[in-house]
């Protein structure tokens, strides 16, 4: 959890939360992160030689230290770094959409509309203007409602407090990890069974291809020269940039964890000093032409995720993805993480958190391109 | 009945894409869920959280399937799934207390809780067939035979050795890589 990227937006902060044991009572860890335990007014002694935990509560010998750190899973999630957000949704929208425009136009003359001619071009005394013409496209995606329930009893409650392992907070930070690894893979890859895709396997991207072969006789950048992988990068924004109408030059690249780190680790020729990655840094398409920093981050939804590909399998296919990132291009509707009032039931607490996970909209599809096999 | 020893690792500590299913015993959706105390049957009691028991006559008490259960053409209507409540304080443990993920054994006396109606997380069988939704739902009671172990779940019949449970108890839906899956019981 203390690699997840939360968005802030999203972030539900504990306090006045009003439904936590630590609610209103101060620190709760110390500045090393260790859970500091509800503190019970005076010294408190294990008389049975046993410590509240499998079960949860475990059996402790009395020559044993238990670390009462409490040792989260370990999860990692990065879709706060490569897309903005959607923000004007709301809980009661049941479908984000947004129109496209395209424009139209006649050439004047009547020559026709090649590239050379075609321009509005009038006479002295012309009164038969050519128009503009319009035309609009509406796309619209679902905005999915998700929720989860936290539950406990009180008796689970109290014992988990006594024990110092708040059952209140764990569950609720493991429904928080819930909540980020869902968007997280809605963002990469959507859903499988709602049929939604997102941002590196987009069903509006066209631009998909597999790298040229190198030298070698395979497209895979571990066969590659150092030269044959800055023209698959090249090549890639070339390729792009050339589907926008040369109007928009991508400015990140996403590749698998692996490929970042042999290009990371592997030097650019026997005679330099900088790796390949530092080398693509430096002399990318975007950075040369002056128009900024060529982003390229790894991301492990590629693993895989090429054509033909399985998700997350190594050695199957591998994929690249070109964008821009730019709330204008390519953005993500979702609403924040709300909860319903705590109802009481019983001996039971519980509270539902819910929120509404739209799907990944690819505003402008032509400014994305996917590149498989490296 | 002998109890089984740690079969799997119900949960794993780093998530690459997704965190697992759950944990046998956890009453997944409360809305509503009917939970009914009940009496552990000390002669044999239940052997896992999640497991499906039934009441033994003599003691009003319940237990977990046994061969005597087992039959090839009447469908069993069981009392309810073992509930685990959590925290709980350990009874046993290994070398020195340890305890592993997903290891957590039944109280063998005392009170326990079961689900008569609801959702409750699972412990499949190693190997079985993946369930579907709206599987049927078979417990093997015949003695433990390799990775069938007895009182455990399973999806597909097996003359002698599996029995039907009442319809009214299906799967809902493929488990994780650990075979946990949600039982929808009674709704």
């Amino acid at each position: 959890m203390k690699n997840t990227i939360i968005n802030k937006s999203v972030r539900m902060a504990f306090r006045d939360n009003g439904m936590m044991t630590y609610d209103g009572s101060g620190r709760t860890t110390d500045s090393a992160g260790n859970q500091l335990g509800k503190p019970f007014g005076n010294r408190y002694t294990m008389h049975d030689g046993r410590t509240c935990d499998s079960t949860g509560a475990f059996l402790v010998g009395e020559l044993e230290r238990l670390d009462p750190t409490l040792h989260e899973p370990l999860a990692a999630v990065t879709w706060g770094r490569d897309i903005d957000l959607r923000e004007d949704v709301t809980i009661a929208d049941e479908i984000s959409s947004f129109t496209l425009s395209t424009y139209g136009s006649q050439g004047s003359l009547g020559t026709g509309n090649s590239i050379g001619n075609g321009k509005a071009w009038i006479g002295k005394s012309t009164d038969q203007m050519t128009g503009i013409g319009l035309d609009l496209a509406k796309i619209p995606h679902p905005m999915t409602p998700w929720g989860m329930e936290l539950k406990y009893t009180i008796l689970e409650l109290e014992s988990a407090a006594r024990l110092g392992r708040p059952i209140d907070q764990q569950k609720f930070e493991g429904l928080q990890l819930k909540h980020q690894m869902d968007v997280d893979e809605m963002v990469y890859i959507g859903d499988t069974s709602l049929g939604l895709t997102g941002l590196v396997n987009n069903s509006l991207v066209s631009n998909v291809s597999n790298f040229a072969n190198g030298a070698s006789g395979f497209a895979t950048w571990a066969t590659k020269s150092p030269d044959e992988i800055l023209t698959d990068f090249n090549n890639a924004i070339t390729s792009v940039w050339s589907a926008s109408g040369w109007a928009v030059m991508p400015d990140r690249i996403l590749i698998p964890p692996t490929q970042f780190g042999y290009i990371s680790t592997a030097k650019v020729s026997n005679a330099g000093n900088v790796s390949i990655l530092k080398y693509v840094q430096d002399n990318n398409l975007l950075t040369t032409s002056g128009r900024g920093k060529l982003d390229i981050f790894p991301l492990k939804w590629l693993i895989g995720s090429g054509v033909g590909g399985t998700v997350g399998t190594v050695g199957t296919v591998d994929r690249m993805a070109v964008y821009t990132k730019d709330k204008k291009r390519v953005r993500y509707p979702m609403t924040i993480l709300q909860r319903t009032p705590i109802q009481y039931d019983s001996i039971y607490h519980k509270a539902t958190y819910f929120c509404r996970l739209g799907a990944v909209e690819a505003v402008y599809p032509e400014t994305m391109g996917y590149f498989d096999g490296l | 009945m002998k109890k089984p020893v740690t079969r799997v690792r119900t949960c794993d500590v780093a998530f690459q894409f997704r965190m697992g299913a759950g944990f046998p015993g956890d009453v997944n959706r409360t809305h509503p869920a009917a939970i009914e105390p009940v009496m552990v049957d000390v002669e044999t009691p239940p052997t896992i959280f999640g497991q499906i028991v039934v009441v033994d006559t003599t003691s009003n008490a319940v237990r977990p399937l046994a061969a005597s259960d087992q039959s090839n053409s009447v469908v069993l209507t069981p009392h309810g799934t073992l509930v685990r409540s959590y925290p709980s304080q350990a009874s046993t443990g290994g070398a020195f207390g340890a305890a592993s993920l997903g290891s957590a054994t039944p109280p063998a006396t005392g009170v326990a809780d079961v689900l008569r109606a609801g959702y409750i997380m699972v412990q499949l069988n190693v190997g079985v067939t993946a369930p579907t939704k709206g599987g049927a739902v078979y417990v093997w009671c015949a003695a433990t035979s390799g990775n069938h172990i007895q009182g455990g779940y399973e999806t597909e019949y097996s003359a002698g050795n599996t029995t039907l449970l009442d319809p009214r108890y299906t799967y809902n839906g493929p488990p994780d890589s650990n075979g946990v899956t949600e039982l929808s019981c009674n709704v």
